[in-house]
């Protein structure tokens, strides 16, 4: 019998993979072969999910908490979220303007599918979580990079974004603290980009999930000052990232409720609902003393310090003090030179012989502005951050 | 914000959601409601693969998971689909997700393009997201009827009628959600005879329900010869296992594995990583718990069926699998003054305090066909009882 061969879709292959998914596979590949890995590769704290977030899951499996749940999460959830992110970023959000989701992609992902169309256009910072472009792109839309630059120590600016702008603009992304960079945007920053978007009308989709990991000053969040964010805001968040919660998959979105309704509808065509049990750890999570991440940010302030340190004592590379977010980005432009090699080599290379995980600062081929970077997630301790960046510097 | 893309609005809902809703807020009210609307067990996930998940957490397995899903859960769902459908299924074929929803999305997604025409047969009446997912994402839907004269089973004419050189992808669901049916070897023998005359043709053949097949034998197309490369098989541990709550499905195709794994990338980064360790206890673990779970769905089956018979104005057909049963309710329309049978679901619900779902929710009005509800009987000997009594009452009361 033939086999089919001319029928995959076009679409299917504008979608891109999240290069940090495709490296922990090769990495799992090295590691089978006795190498003991250190990986600066995936975003994830390296922290134990707290345990009355765990008791909570048990006691909620014990309850019979295994069925199904309304698709937009479990109203406690909900109003735990209203109430979590309304006191954190002073707003006034209700329970009914929160979806819980399987982890925050899924709310990236309902919240472009929902709004962009063939041909509009999107303002996503570059280098960026590579989910906006993919999904931009796959919505039919043109993904408008803008470009985080180096010196700004990679804030978005209002001026940048005056640019980036024009009538087709549908949606810019927001993600401070952000991955790649650690570039947090400062005050003026998120003012002067709402005022754009509000003027011209444009929907400002923010991802916030990095936003306990700073390391100096204050988070700003789009929904801060902001009493008409129903207007054109989209908040993304989720518990990956401050409760070491990757794994649990939950996450959710904000905006105005017809908008929650649509993404209610979105879900329901995709995922069902949220995991039952872990929707009711999520409450814990938000419920249980939070000073807990005291200790954990002061930690992550040392491995920064010690991994900025380490990376600018490697000759080849320079970099800046990245203010948040758990990732580094150095400037190996020269290093690449003097090894004739792009970075997606340079970082398979170290990989493959010296078991080190790093990513390149894009995707390759992408013609984007990270591409004489690497990322670098220091999500680990601080002796692994040491041993790896010996490793780099052999 | 008053932009909305057009394929969001295009996008059609799965109402047993939003009827659990309107019954949920009824009895918050303190109504007194017997539900048959949604399709869950009513069991709760046996302690051996909650103690799954709760292993996987104490031992800090709590990270993420690469997309496909765990290595130990992939070997385990392709040891079991293997055995299963008697075919012969690699590790690397198979893909968890959040669910086996979203692999409808997926699959519609890999094999059409937006607004080419790319043609998807589903079954009429069917699960209300092959239509909506295949309509949103740019597809022509083009439903097939199933008929209460032929017992639900495929048209085979009717297949062959609509089969054409735009045709992408034909999505089977046996057992059959709503109707119960199960399709025997010979039908798909049949069906897979037409596909196989499509180069360009895939099958998505939803089997969340093998489990549960009370009359009968479970039979995969992908068993018959020629078709396992054309077929994606999605099954899932919510049905088999009492686990919808758990959000663990998955699907098998050696050609579009990597691609669903990019999808799933994608969407939901990975299926919850504690969750696949419930779901590898699930499938490694004893049986019996399950087995017990599928032997009620038998014995409530015989009971929802003579139940419902009993009642005037209602008839059905004896479901042979998966957990509903699809009475025709036009006579008791007719009894009770019901313009159709959305509204006499929502009498029934409103009057009677029986939560049902109907016809409408599960795809496009067939002519002659008559009224239809849905009755999941996931649900207790009790409950079936008292509804069916409910039912019947309302309807002497309202004639």
């Amino acid at each position: 019998m033939k086999p089919p061969v001319t029928n995959l879709s076009k679409r299917v292959f504008k979608l891109e993979s999240e290069l940090a998914f495709d490296y922990l596979k090769v990495a799992e590949e090295v590691a089978a072969h006795g190498v003991k890995v250190i990986s600066f590769g995936i975003g994830q704290p390296d922290f134990k999910t707290p345990e009355p977030i765990k008791e909570a899951a048990f006691e909620a499996l014990k309850a019979g908490h295994t069925g199904y749940t309304a698709t937009p999460g479990i109203p406690a959830l909900r109003s735990a979220i209203a109430e979590h992110v309304s006191s954190f970023t002073g707003s006034d959000v209700k329970a009914d303007e929160v979806i819980v989701t399987t982890g925050s992609k899924p709310a990236i992902y309902f919240s472009m599918m929902s709004f962009v169309e063939e041909g509009d256009e999107v303002v996503i910072p570059d280098p960026g979580y590579p989910t906006y472009e993919s999904v931009v792109r796959y919505a039919g839309g043109i993904p408008v990079f803008l470009h985080l630059r180096e010196e700004d120590d990679f804030r978005m600016t209002p001026e940048s974004v005056e640019k980036a702008v024009t009538p087709k603009t549908k949606m810019i992304v927001l993600n401070s603290p952000e991955n790649p960079t650690g570039g947090v945007n400062l005050g003026k920053d998120v003012e002067g980009i709402l005022d754009i978007a509000r003027r011209k009308r444009i929907i400002v989709l923010t991802d916030e999930i990095y936003d306990h990991y700073l390391y100096e000053g204050e988070h700003v969040s789009a929904l801060s000052d902001n009493p008409d964010w129903r207007e054109n805001i989209i908040y993304v968040n989720g518990f990956s990232k401050t409760y070491s919660m990757t794994g649990w998959r939950l996450g959710y979105a904000v905006a105005r409720k017809e908008v929650i309704d649509r993404f209610d509808l979105m879900a329901s065509n995709t995922t069902s609902c949220a995991n039952n049990f872990v929707q009711h750890a999520g409450i814990a999570a938000l419920t249980m003393p939070q000073n807990f991440f005291k200790e954990i940010l002061s930690e992550y302030r040392k491995r920064r310090d010690c991994i900025y340190d380490g990376l600018n004592r490697i000759s080849g590379i320079k970099v800046n003090k990245p203010r948040g977010s758990f990732y580094i980005f150095p400037n190996v432009e020269k290093l690449l030179k003097e090894k004739g090699l792009t970075a997606s080599e340079f970082t398979m290379a170290i990989l493959r012989e010296r078991g080190v995980v790093t990513l390149p600062g894009t995707p390759a081929f992408s013609p984007s502005a990270g591409k004489d970077y690497l990322r670098l997630s220091y999500a680990l301790p601080i002796e692994k951050i040491e041993e790896g960046l010996r490793r780099i510097g052999e | 914000m008053s932009f909305l893309s057009e394929r969001t609005k295009n996008l059609g809902t799965e109402n047993a959601f939003v009827v659990t809703q309107e019954v949920n807020d009824l009895q918050r009210k303190g109504r007194n409601i017997i539900s048959f609307c949604i399709g869950q067990p009513d069991f709760d996930t046996p302690n051996y693969i909650k103690e799954g998940a709760i292993k996987a957490i104490n031992e800090g397995k709590t990270g993420y998971t690469v997309s496909a899903g765990i290595p130990e859960l992939r070997k385990a769902v392709a040891k079991y689909l293997s055995q299963t459908r008697r075919i012969n299924i690699s590790p690397d074929s198979v893909v968890i997700a959040n669910g086996a929803k979203p692999f409808i999305g997926y699959a519609v997604l890999s094999v059409t393009d937006y607004g080419q025409k790319h043609e998807v047969l589903y079954p009429n009446p069917g699960f209300p997201i092959y239509s909506s997912q295949v309509a949103a994402q740019g597809a022509v839907p083009v439903p097939l009827n199933l008929l209460e004269r032929n017992s639900y089973s495929f048209d085979i004419s009717d297949l062959k009628r609509k089969l054409n050189k735009r045709s992408r992808l034909l999505i089977l669901n046996s057992p059959h959600n709503p109707t119960g049916r199960v399709l025997n070897r010979e039908e798909l023998e049949q069906i897979a005879e037409l596909v196989l005359n499509y180069d360009d043709l895939w099958v998505l053949s939803d089997e969340v329900y093998c489990k549960m097949i009370h009359d009968g034998e479970f039979c995969s197309i992908a068993s018959i010869p020629g078709m396992q490369e054309k077929t994606i098989i999605v099954d899932g541990v919510s049905k088999t296992y009492a686990m919808t709550g758990w959000r663990i499905g998955f699907a098998s195709n050696e050609r579009l594995a990597s691609f669903f794994s990019t999808w799933v990338t994608n969407t939901d980064s990975c299926a919850g990583h504690p969750n696949q360790y419930a779901a590898l206890a699930a499938l490694t673990g004893p049986q019996d718990m399950s087995q017990m779970m599928l032997r009620s769905y038998v014995e409530r089956r015989n009971l929802v069926f003579k139940e419902m018979n009993k009642i005037k104005g209602v008839r059905c057909l004896s479901p042979a699998g998966a957990f509903y049963i699809w009475p025709n309710v036009s006579e008791a329309c007719k009894l009770v003054g019901a313009s159709d049978s959305e509204d006499f679901r929502k009498r029934l619900l409103y009057e009677a305090g029986v939560a049902v779902l109907s016809d409408v929710h599960f795809g496009t009005r067939i002519s002659g066909e008559g009224e239809h509800i849905r009755i999941s009987y996931a649900t207790s000997k009790e409950n079936i009882i008292e509804g069916a009594r409910r039912i019947k009452e309302w309807i002497e009361k309202n004639k």
